[in-house]
């Protein structure tokens, strides 16, 4: 693997986490597991991004995007020094750190045979998913041959043949950040090599578990808890099968909304400015990657807005919720979107879906989704079960009422799509329902785990753990 | 208290494995009825064997890419509904299927695909397949580079069929079905990325997931029925319950995956990633591709061409291959244009016979007629340049 290469993913971390250090001060403790997390999804937007538009083929693209890469850097190393200066961290962590025991270790060793198996499939295989070579790596291959000139239209546009460097495909109107990120590993590479594409998914699913465990120790679970959560979070099979076959957008998406929403939480609960910001960024990254960036988005913002309002205004809250998401529908209307135009698509049956031939039988496709294929372990048998027994707690926490809320609402978003609109096809054929429940799975698992943080692990008698401090 | 609440344990589990593993309590323990027949009784249709003791000993694929191995019997489906098939070292990469052939209708074949076994013994319970019925004359054990997704330049290795058992019902070929099904080998499919389970061929067991939770919500309904716990005990007691049941299905899945692992690792670990790219499970049309780049040499960067083949798949997969090409699937423009003019078509196992040379036209798929040239002629791609009428 070349030098330029190995550069790059060191570009990625340092970039990344000096956004995180900028933003939220020099981490800390557990917050360290954050940044790590954090900034390898920072830097990799933050690459994709700084790629575009630059005109050289993929071969030359590092090389003449180098400037634009180093001023970026230096600006974020001056921003982040500046912050360290000015307030090394927002807070301290008050979870006592407890020594993991045997078992946690053991838990940790499977994770790691997970890992590898992984990245050695991912190095291995070629592009393999059917989205990987219809969209993302498909723009991404067209872009490093002939340089970012070439551009993708509709169909009846690229047959009229006016414009020489259109292009179209069945994915035409798919948001291009992912395809970007691709284009720069390559470049970066020195060729098309899929492989060193490829490593981005299993890098990216150990950044989102490391990100997680930072994220989940700020807000009060105790070492051993956190480290459970972890392993449960990385065992998902199918989370596991999306890092190995390198190339589809959902753990992408999956990854962004937990860090967005962890985000959130600890700025509910800590009061932590920082995170908010962090929050804000992630949630704009969102709709770049993937359509369904967008509604989650917007479902995410409204209930940011929701919370932020003292609860005896809690009608103007949902007011100003309900207001901003439209005001969002909006103005993706009037600009001619492309998630708007896609989903007002499925929602009339344009886009080759058809409604269910039995609402009975899209239910029970949802069902064996999550219940008894094996995608999820018990995961969503988990779920309902905590509910069942601790939705009291409900009432005493804010800031977890919140997060279930917006769990439960992405599920009933999920069944209503596919139970009453054209987009059924896809459910009863298996083939979209699973992967629209991935992108919400992580957001789920760090509901059950903080619902659960006062519950000890430890043999001794049954203590609680100590929660979050007050801001400083 | 405790030895209670244990027995009601081991009975609950067992009553959850006798539901889910669909045992038929009346059956004997062992099969009543077997006819079992040696791997060296078995013919080479497709492919290279030889006898090797008591087996067959199978070394290579046709140039098609399949091996068959075959032999007359005579058995009747609804006695023997339990078949035991032994494999020895049967690669990941491949697929397995039982062809047979039923003497009601001598010139109809019939097949369905078995799950490679973990160890050498698999077993399928061939009551569920609605065409095992009648008198069966003929079987086969067929097997194939895993569709569009192994490559069959590198899929195959050398195995061994050791010899095929046909049982009456018993609940050792039940639980046998179940166990084959629950932790046989699998190899990777498009619709791994969506759902696992589906994944597979066929989804003929009851699921591992659901016996797994019935069996840990039985335990802790019976622990607070028979332990008398208090409602933390008991949940800590739940915790741990699930915590166990999911750790047993995560070792179940890593070693599902390290399978799959293994078969990746067969087919493209020794390469670099240029040659690693270069194994396409879709080899012909990558061959296809590769033709096409060829014949329009330099032009191809400047033109735009039309791909049409008979599948999605095949229609997409084409495409990519052709990249960096300025290539589109036909049926996105739903023949939205009767012109197509400078626009040149790829077709792959399309019918060559609609286009007529002597008048120069190319009748497509909405049988409308376009003029054409047609540059390539080698079956099963067809290469054409569409003009505009009246234009040399």
């Amino acid at each position: 693997m070349s030098a330029g290469y190995a550069f790059a993913w060191l570009y990625v971390a340092l970039l990344g986490s000096g956004v995180w250090i900028a933003v939220a001060g020099l981490p800390r403790r557990a917050d360290i597991a954050a940044c790590l997390g954090y900034g390898v999804v920072l830097g990799f937007v933050a690459c994709g991004l700084l790629v575009a538009g630059r005109a050289a083929p993929g071969a030359q693209l590092a090389a003449a995007a180098w400037p634009w890469f180093a001023a970026t850097l230096a600006v974020v190393a001056v921003a982040a020094a500046w912050r360290v200066r000015r307030a090394p961290a927002d807070g301290i962590l008050a979870v006592p750190s407890e020594r993991l025991p045997w078992w946690g270790w053991a838990l940790l060793a499977l994770l790691a045979w997970r890992f590898l198996l992984i990245v050695d499939e991912a190095w291995l295989r070629p592009v393999f998913a059917w989205d990987t070579w219809i969209a993302w790596a498909a723009k991404a291959k067209v872009w490093f041959e002939s340089g970012q000139a070439a551009h993708y239209v509709a169909p009846p546009l690229w047959i009229d043949g006016a414009d020489a460097n259109a292009r179209t495909s069945l994915a035409w109107h798919y948001p291009e950040l992912l395809s970007r990120i691709d284009l720069w590993l390559a470049s970066a590479s020195g060729a098309w090599n899929e492989a060193a594409i490829g490593l981005a998914w299993p890098a990216l699913w150990l950044a989102m578990l490391t990100g997680c465990y930072g994220q989940w120790r700020a807000l009060g679970l105790a070492r051993p808890q956190a480290v459970l959560a972890v392993y449960a979070l990385g065992s998902l099979p199918l989370i596991n099968v999306h890092a190995a076959l390198a190339g589809y957008a959902d753990l992408w998406i999956a990854a962004i909304l937990v860090f967005a929403v962890l985000a959130w939480q600890r700025w509910l609960v800590r009061g932590e400015r920082a995170q908010l910001v962090l929050c804000v960024a992630l949630l704009a990254t969102l709709p770049l990657i993937k359509f369904e960036g967008m509604v989650w988005a917007v479902a995410l913002a409204a209930l940011i807005a929701f919370g932020a309002v003292p609860p005896r205004w809690r009608l103007g809250g949902v007011a100003i919720a309900l207001v901003l998401a439209a005001v969002a529908v909006l103005l993706s209307w009037w600009l001619k979107l492309a998630w708007l135009t896609t989903a007002l698509g499925i929602l009339g049956g344009g886009g080759g879906g058809r409604s269910a031939t039995s609402l009975f039988g899209v239910l029970r496709a949802f069902a064996s989704g999550l219940f008894a294929q094996y995608n999820w372990h018990l995961l969503w048998l988990v779920v309902p079960a905590l509910v069942a027994l601790r939705w009291r707690l409900l009432r005493e926490d804010r800031a977890l009422a919140l997060l279930a809320l917006f769990v439960a609402g992405a599920v009933v978003f999920v069944v209503g799509l596919f139970a009453l609109t054209p987009a059924a096809k896809w459910a009863e054929s298996n083939t979209a329902i699973n992967r629209l429940v991935l992108q919400i799975v992580p957001v789920a698992v760090s509901l059950c785990a903080l619902w659960l943080r006062d519950l000890s692990l430890s043999t001794d008698t049954d203590r609680a753990t100590s929660a979050p401090p007050d801001p400083a | 208290m405790r030895a209670r609440l244990a027995v009601a344990l081991v009975v609950w589990w067992i009553v959850c494995l006798v539901w889910f593993a669909r045992i038929p309590v009346t059956a004997p323990l062992v099969p009543a009825q077997r006819e079992a027949f040696a791997g060296a009784s078995f013919r080479s249709a497709i492919g290279d064997a030889g006898i090797d003791g008591q087996a067959l000993s199978v070394t290579a694929m046709d140039d098609k890419d399949g091996v068959l191995l075959v032999r007359r019997v005579d058995v009747v489906a609804a006695e023997r509904p339990v078949l035991r098939y032994r494999v020895g070292d049967f690669p990941s990469t491949m697929e397995l299927a039982l062809v047979f052939r039923r003497a009601d209708a001598p010139g109809d074949t019939f097949s369905t695909t078995l799950t490679t076994p973990r160890g050498e013994v698999g077993t399928i319970d061939l009551a569920t397949e609605r065409e095992w019925r009648g008198r069966i004359v003929e079987v086969g054990f067929a097997a194939y580079a895993v569709a569009q997704s192994a490559p069959p330049a590198t899929a195959f290795r050398p195995y061994r069929f050791l010899d095929a058992t046909f049982e009456s019902p018993s609940w050792r070929g039940a639980l046998g079905a179940t166990a084959t099904e629950w932790f046989g080998r699998r190899y990777w499919a498009l619709m791994s990325m969506s759902a696992l389970g589906p994944d597979a061929p066929r989804v003929r067991s009851r699921s591992l997931i659901l016996f797994a939770a019935a069996g840990v919500l039985g335990s802790i309904a019976l622990a607070a029925w028979l332990g008398g716990w208090r409602e933390r005990r008991l949940l800590r007691f739940a915790i741990v319950a699930s915590v166990c049941a999911w750790v047993a299905l995560d070792l179940r899945w890593l070693l599902t995956l390290t399978d799959r692992h293994a078969g990746t690792r067969a087919a493209y670990a020794g390469h670099d990633w240029r040659q690693r790219q270069a194994l396409q499970p879709d080899r012909g049309v990558a061959a296809a591709a590769a033709r096409v780049r060829e014949a329009l040499g330099d032009k191809l960067g400047q033109v735009r061409l039309l791909v049409d083949a008979p599948s999605d798949y095949e229609r997409a997969r084409l495409v990519y291959h052709l990249l960096p090409a300025n290539a589109a699937p036909i049926n996105l423009l739903v023949y939205a244009r009767k012109n197509y003019p400078g626009v040149y078509l790829v077709t792959y196992e399309r019918d060559a016979s609609n286009y007529d040379a002597e008048k120069g036209l190319l009748t497509l798929l909405d049988e409308t007629t376009e003029p054409a040239e047609r540059l390539i002629d080698e079956p099963p791609l067809q290469l054409y340049r569409l003009r505009q009428a009246g234009a040399p």
